[in-house]
């Protein structure tokens, strides 16, 4: 009985590596890079419009992919609006009509503060493995760096992009370039990765634009301006009382 | 022998009855239709440059281009410089600022939670300064319940909407929007009153707040998406702002920035010109066809009266009257029967064109959301000095035309067999 465990050890990673590389685990593995249990953090987008570039910088304290609690810092239009993701509800606190608003059904697809996001695109709890069968269509380079090309197709219908294209550094195991489609095949979004920095994690994409193609302007800029892993927040921090503090 | 003729018409009622019934029907719906369109076409252009078009209006360049309606980005700013140059150009016309944009409103229950969303279209106009709306607008007249805003953060609502969501006047509402930089807007606002307008499109979900809060709310000083003018006495003719169009963006438009102003006038927006053309041809389309109807018909009528009053031609040309004699007294006739039967049919279609004018059709299930113009979801006729005319040129001129032709049939008559057609 030895013999045949001695040699399929022997022989596995040759097995895996003739079968080659799996778009499922190469997705898993930049998930694990850029994602703790918790994480903090602070950031700015810069939106350019037609008649201005506004620059907000938030903080965000995230707890998985169910809770998350973002509090505006600048510009001061905007200073001391929280948001609040519990699970799929979502709340905005606006402290000049010192209000909390529930946002739902089709108010989720309104943008982010101006941005080329949506309220959709933080919703999302699901793994990309219980969304999307994946796979991988080819290899390419991107900004000087090699990458996976994988094709991702929902699984689900209620999924909010049917279709989505992400290019994966291969070594780096970050996302340098995403695009985000209709069921239709028309393309909605683009996002591709500016800068990438090191974290004890791995490698994360720190400065990133963000474009929905169905919108005039030059896209939403973020930018990392700090992010902490595995940090501990207080449960009080993801309760509704929050916002208006 | 005009008398004469007229005895004749009053005497032998077989030669005026039908002909005269035939002009009054055909005038009654030429009457009713001119009092029709001109009621319906009215309304709409009325509501149209009440609401969505002005006389003329003012937008920036690339709010033009881009063809939009209400966007707080490409809003007008440095308006009180515009308003002073547009009243300098046309001293005639009064000029308004407006802003169109749309909101999320969130009404909240006791508890403060959210009780209610809805998307809002807002329209923030002059409430209180010399230039205030509130008669342009016909917002006095509008208002159903409540009064009209006073202080800052006062809104009216449409009944329509009040009703579908639920609110009590004096309620706190708070809308949700995206201000001049693409920023986030955020206002509560307390609707005092309700109003409604009798436009499908405008009642279905509309707040009027303050000018000076929607500046606010958008971040939007001395601006405006919009600035609409109207003349002064009301009247609106064909391309009248043409000149005026041309002079302002030439003088302020400036075509390398696309946030300089442009104006444009009724015809210009909305593909109103092709409507209004054929307003302006409908009434002769109308008229023309009920001529060429009632000709035709009266011709007939002619025809079968020649054959009836064969005998009675005959014995005139036998005494010596001349064809030519005969002839321009059935025209004449043609003439009394027309001038009557235009008399009795202008009073039969002003009837119902009354009825109309007051009472009105209901449309407003056969109105869509999307439309270019303005309907009011009432279509009401209207009477005017025209209405009472409308009726003389097609009452008179198809007997004429049917007794021109029909009355041909003197001239072939022969002379030296008279006397073995009357059998003397």
């Amino acid at each position: 009985m030895k013999v045949p465990i001695l040699t399929l050890a022997l022989f596995w990673p040759a097995a895996d590596l003739f079968a080659g590389p799996n778009a499922m685990e190469i997705i898993k593995q930049m998930d694990r890079s850029q994602n703790g249990d918790n994480q903090i953090i602070t950031s700015s987008m810069t939106i350019k419009g037609r008649r201005a570039t506004r620059i907000i910088e938030s903080k965000s304290w995230i707890q998985g992919k169910d809770n998350s609690f973002t509090e505006y810092l600048s510009p001061a239009r905007e200073r001391g609006t929280k948001m609040l993701k519990l699970g799929n509800r979502l709340w905005i606190y606006y402290p000049k009509a010192d209000r909390v608003v529930n946002i739902s059904g089709h108010m989720l697809r309104r943008s982010v503060m101006g941005s080329d996001m949506s309220y959709e695109d933080m919703m999302e709890r699901r793994s990309t493995e219980e969304t999307y069968d994946a796979v991988i269509e080819a290899e390419e380079e991107v900004a000087g760096r090699m990458t996976y090309r994988i094709l991702m197709t929902a699984k689900l219908e209620d999924v909010a992009y049917q279709k989505v294209k992400i290019w994966i550094d291969k070594t780096r195991f970050v996302a340098l370039k995403q695009e985000l489609y209709a069921a239709s095949g028309k393309l909605l979004k683009q996002l591709d990765t500016l800068e990438v920095m090191q974290t004890d994690r791995g490698w994360y994409p720190s400065r990133m634009k963000f474009k929905d193609t169905l919108k005039e302007g030059e896209g939403t800029e973020f930018q990392v301006t700090e992010i902490l892993f595995d940090q501990k927040i207080p449960a009080r921090r993801f309760q509704k009382g929050q916002l208006r503090r | 022998m005009i008398k004469f003729l007229a005895k004749g018409l009053l005497r032998d009622r077989a030669r005026s009855l039908f002909p005269i019934l035939v002009i009054t029907l055909g005038v009654s719906i030429v009457v009713l239709m001119n009092a029709y369109v001109t009621g319906a076409i009215g309304g709409m252009y009325r509501s149209t440059a009440r609401f969505s078009t002005g006389h003329v209006k003012v937008q920036t360049r690339a709010a033009i281009q881009e063809d939009v309606h209400g966007v707080a980005e490409l809003a007008l700013v440095g308006n009180q410089m515009t308003l002073k140059q547009l009243e300098s150009l046309a001293p005639e016309m009064s000029f308004h600022e407006r802003i169109y944009f749309g909101a999320l409103l969130d009404a909240p229950d006791d508890s403060g939670e959210t009780k209610y969303q809805s998307t809002a279209m807002i329209t923030a106009v002059d409430l209180t300064s010399k230039r205030n709306e509130i008669h342009t607008l016909g917002l006095d007249r509008s208002l159903m319940d409540g009064r009209l805003p006073r202080a800052p953060g006062e809104a009216l609502i449409t009944q329509t909407f009040q009703r579908n969501i639920g609110l009590k006047l004096g309620d706190s509402v708070t809308l949700i929007g995206a201000d001049m930089d693409g920023g986030m807007a955020v206002g509560n606002f307390t609707p005092v009153g309700t109003i409604r307008f009798g436009v499908a499109q405008l009642d279905r979900n509309t707040l009027i707040i303050g000018l000076e809060d929607g500046q606010e709310f958008l971040a939007l000083p001395d601006g405006a998406t919009e600035i609409f003018g109207f003349y002064k006495d009301d009247q609106y003719t064909y391309h009248r702002p043409e000149a005026l169009e041309k002079q302002f963006n030439q003088q302020h438009s400036d075509p390398k920035d696309e946030f300089s102003p442009q104006m444009r006038y009724l015809e210009q927006q909305n593909n109103l010109e092709s409507v209004m053309v054929i307003y302006k041809d409908m009434m002769v389309y109308i008229d023309s066809l009920f001529i060429m109807i009632m000709a035709i018909v009266l011709w007939n009528t002619g025809l079968m009266s020649g054959i009836r009053r064969y005998s009675e031609m005959g014995v005139r040309l036998a005494m010596g009257e001349t064809k030519r004699h005969a002839y321009t007294s059935l025209l004449i006739e043609s003439v009394f029967v027309g001038i009557a039967g235009t008399l009795f049919g202008t009073a039969l279609g002003l009837l119902p064109a009354y009825w109309m004018q007051e009472v009105g059709i209901d449309i407003t299930g056969m109105l869509s959301g999307d439309m270019s113009v303005m309907l009011e979801d009432r279509i009401r006729a209207q009477i005017t000095a025209a209405t009472y005319f409308s009726g003389i040129l097609p009452g008179v001129v198809a007997p004429f035309i049917g007794a021109l032709i029909s009355g041909l049939g003197i001239f072939r008559r022969d002379t030296s067999r008279l006397f073995v057609e009357l059998e003397v």
